[in-house]
């Protein structure tokens, strides 16, 4: 029963609603409406969240719908998203469906790209999970 | 374990639903047929079937659950089949429980009494 991976997780067959604050890394398999502030945010196959979100690293298997602001956005192939999503890179999957506006924030990749490395190292677990999802792109890629 | 990379884990499902350490969640939470084990900061009501306040975390608010641990910190109104209050525990409020374990040392503020 130990979460040995350290993150919040809302399991299945839970609901929660409100406001989630100062989170790491959460993982929603219920039903979740909330606002919510996170480093990593993975919505599961059967999970459900409604509302905003800002984070480095999104994760949709499951349904989403509200506003998202994310670093990286990686909606699998059983994703369905509505509402907005602003991102710097978006990875979609065979099968995932986005009926949302979805908006490419280049003004914080410019900013990213103006404060240097400085920030590369502030962020560097986030990074690390944005060269998996660029990894598994590429390898695709070659599949293909 | 914790430097293990985030999304060879996306779909694995752990039962329980857990709160960490850090974390801070305002709202009401159902826990479902699965386990709570709350290890940060709830404030708010909670239902659940099994519920774990661990020693660092705390809920303030009511909580309606069925057999509860508390080893953290409570504060408000506490309803449930059986209660074990751990050591470390502070209890502030009104419990209302059938079962009731307290061990030497913690602090229980507030009155006691049975489910009519």
């Amino acid at each position: 029963m130990d979460n040995l991976i350290g993150r919040t997780i809302i399991s299945v067959g839970a609901s929660f609603t409100g406001k989630i604050s100062n989170a790491r890394a959460v993982e929603v398999n219920g039903v979740v409406k909330a606002d919510i502030d996170a480093e990593k945010i993975t919505i599961g196959k059967n999970g459900s969240f409604e509302g905003k979100i800002k984070a480095g690293l999104v994760v949709v298997s499951g349904t989403y719908d509200g506003t998202m602001d994310a670093g990286s956005v990686w909606a699998t192939a059983s994703a369905r998203i509505s509402g907005k999503i602003q991102y710097q890179t978006l990875q979609m999957d065979r099968g995932a469906a986005l009926n949302c506006r979805v908006v490419h924030n280049w003004q914080a990749d410019e900013a990213a790209q103006d404060a240097g490395s400085e920030q590369d190292d502030d962020g560097s677990t986030l990074s690390d999970g944005n060269s998996d999802l660029a990894d598994t792109s590429t390898n695709d890629q070659v599949k293909e | 374990m914790k430097s293990s990379s985030f999304s060879q884990n996306v779909g694995k499902h752990d039962a329980a639903t857990h709160i960490l350490d850090g974390i801070l969640m305002q709202g009401s939470l159902d826990g479902g047929d699965n386990p709570v084990i709350v290890d940060g900061r709830f404030e708010g009501d909670i239902t659940a079937t099994e519920l774990t306040l661990r020693e660092h975390g705390s809920i303030d608010g009511k909580v309606k659950g069925g057999a509860v641990t508390i080893a953290g910190t409570f504060k408000g109104e506490l309803e449930c089949d059986s209660l074990t209050i751990a050591a470390t525990a502070l209890v502030e409020g009104n419990v209302r429980t059938n079962a009731l374990s307290i061990d030497m040392g913690a602090e229980v503020l507030g009155s006691i009494s049975r489910i009519s």
